[in-house]
């Protein structure tokens, strides 16, 4: 697999990567596995937090080592470019790491399920506040149908005005890479300033 | 960053044998272009551990660490046109 890069090319080749966030099943692994052209791969972080002021855990050690598993999949852009998708862990608690894999992403996708729009507030609010990742909202449409319209989610997720909102359906292949299309167009389509820091 | 790519600097020799065993596994991986990811899903070894163990290999000179593309800055522009001319073509 991947055999038909010759060594020759390898020094040439660059990746890149786009950050696939969303709730607890929204649909992100689904939404990696279609577009990927690997099966999904999850690879595990091990992760040391220092440990919460808990009263009784006065026996274990200041430190807590937490195993994190993530998704990601891979899509070869051309002879020399790669570019990535990871999937963030679904799960609150785990979101300490997310500066860390976000750091250096070209964009974010948030996965969105209309029937529980509670669960993506979180990452709604993270990239809001992290103006340096350039973010799509996609809703992923169960059922074929979505119970709001996208006006409605802008308004009750309080997201920017000129983030792209998409419908799609992540078990669509065509239907999910419009989404990374339009994520890239977004990130093509907005001023960048030295400022901005990676 | 876990997307970075490394590939070994001499694709066509064998690990040197002073190093580690988990260290000689990543050399003959690295062979072919590899993300930081696949190498530690591929060998079962955390994503932290993987980079140290990268960034070792690296210092010693025998894996090259490609460019990452972030689209941060604006002369990057051309690389993320070509990944949108990559991505209209896979998904047309």
């Amino acid at each position: 697999m991947g055999s038909n890069v010759s060594s020759n090319d390898t020094a040439s080749m660059m990746s890149t990567k786009i950050v696939i966030a969303g709730g607890f099943g929204a649909g992100k692994t689904t939404l990696v596995g279609s577009v990927s052209e690997i099966p999904p791969v999850t690879t595990e972080a091990v992760m040391t937090e220092a440990s919460r002021a808990h009263d009784d855990t006065s026996a274990t050690p200041q430190k807590v080592t937490t195993t994190v598993a993530m998704d990601f999949g891979r899509l070869t852009l051309d002879r020399e470019l790669i570019m990535y998708m990871f999937g963030t862990p679904g799960q609150a608690r785990f979101w300490f790491m997310w500066d860390d894999l976000v750091r250096g992403a070209v964009g974010a996708v948030i996965v969105v399920d209309s029937r529980r729009l509670a669960d993506c507030f979180d990452a709604v609010d993270y990239f809001e506040k992290n103006q340096n990742i350039p973010y799509v909202i996609a809703l992923n449409k169960f059922d074929g149908q979505l119970e709001y319209t996208p006006d409605e989610i802008r308004e009750a997720l309080e997201i920017s005005p000129d983030v792209p909102i998409i419908d799609f359906d992540a078990r669509d292949r065509r239907s999910s890479g419009n989404v990374l299309k339009r994520l890239l167009e977004y990130t093509l389509s907005r001023p960048k300033s030295a400022e901005l820091v990676g | 960053m876990v997307q970075t790519l490394v590939s070994t600097a001499d694709p066509g020799t064998e690990p040197p044998n002073n190093l580690m065993p988990e260290s000689q596994n990543i050399y003959r991986l690295c062979r072919e272009a590899r993300s930081v990811a696949e190498i530690a899903a591929e060998l079962k070894i955390p994503l932290g551990v993987t980079q140290v163990l990268l960034s070792d290999l690296a210092d010693q000179g025998l894996v090259y660490i490609h460019p990452t593309i972030t689209g941060h800055s604006p002369s990057e522009n051309q690389v993320l046109e070509r990944a949108l001319r990559g991505l209209e073509r896979l998904f047309q």
